[in-house]
């Protein structure tokens, strides 16, 4: 088995390169106030993204949409507006629990999955939520 | 004052409620022509968005603390745990894989 010099000198090269860059195109501070996963960072990046081109893509939206306007600039905004990069768009966007980083089951009150809520208000860590019994 | 006979004509009608509209901060659009207005209407939510996992400078961690005060040695009694997890983990052979290289 033929043992390529690259291969070993890899990694060994690897420690002196820049260090990983970041994984998204544009950098941003990771939430320090939640759970962090992979996906409650996509979706960190997304809602940053929206926030930053709302005002363009409302703009172009409202050229596209406005029947008083030359068909053809309606279309060119219609154009651009589909051309923006997708992580800029509102739906792509989904809440997530805060305690676990889970989409499904939200409360949306609270930011809690229904079992991190469970467990949270069982421990009476939110306030003046009670076991119901009436 | 002096009685109306009749009442004014649409047209008249319609003036008032135009003037009256554009004195509240109304639309009129009589003719419901879609002219994308109420896009321009609603509020924009972006930095409400931006801030559900919560505004990094609101709240100092406990890190920051341990960067403010080195001089108290703060330890951090969840991150001291969850260390001593990972000592046992490796200890029992169970810890986390190597790191697959990037040539392999």
């Amino acid at each position: 088995m033929a043992v390529h010099d690259s291969s070993i000198s890899g990694p060994i090269l690897a420690l002196h390169q820049v260090s990983m860059p970041f994984r998204f195109p544009v950098t941003f501070e990771v939430p320090k106030h939640c759970y962090v996963n992979a996906r409650v960072l996509r979706d960190q990046f997304k809602r940053l993204q929206y926030a930053e081109h709302e005002v363009t893509r409302k703009a172009l939206k409202y050229i596209a949409r406005n029947t008083e306007l030359p068909p053809r600039a309606r279309l060119e905004a219609q154009l651009q507006l589909t051309s923006m990069p997708k992580y800029t768009a509102f739906n792509q966007i989904r809440d997530r629990c805060v305690a676990t980083g889970n989409s499904k089951s939200l409360i949306r009150d609270f930011k809690l999955n229904r079992t991190a809520f469970r467990d949270r208000a069982r421990a009476g860590l939110i306030p003046g939520v009670k076991v119901a019994s009436w | 004052m002096s009685l109306l006979k009749k009442l004014p004509s649409q047209a008249r009608i319609n003036q008032v409620k135009e003037l009256s509209a554009s004195i509240f901060g109304h639309t009129w659009n009589p003719s419901c022509k879609r002219n994308g207005a109420k896009i321009l209407k609603a509020d924009l939510r972006g930095p409400e968005i931006s801030k559900y996992y919560g505004v990094n400078d609101s709240m100092p961690t406990f890190s920051d603390f341990k960067q403010w005060f080195p001089e108290l040695k703060l330890v951090d009694p969840k991150e001291a745990y969850r260390l001593h997890m990972v000592q046992d983990r490796k200890k029992r052979n169970k810890g986390a894989p190597k790191k697959k290289s990037k040539s392999g």
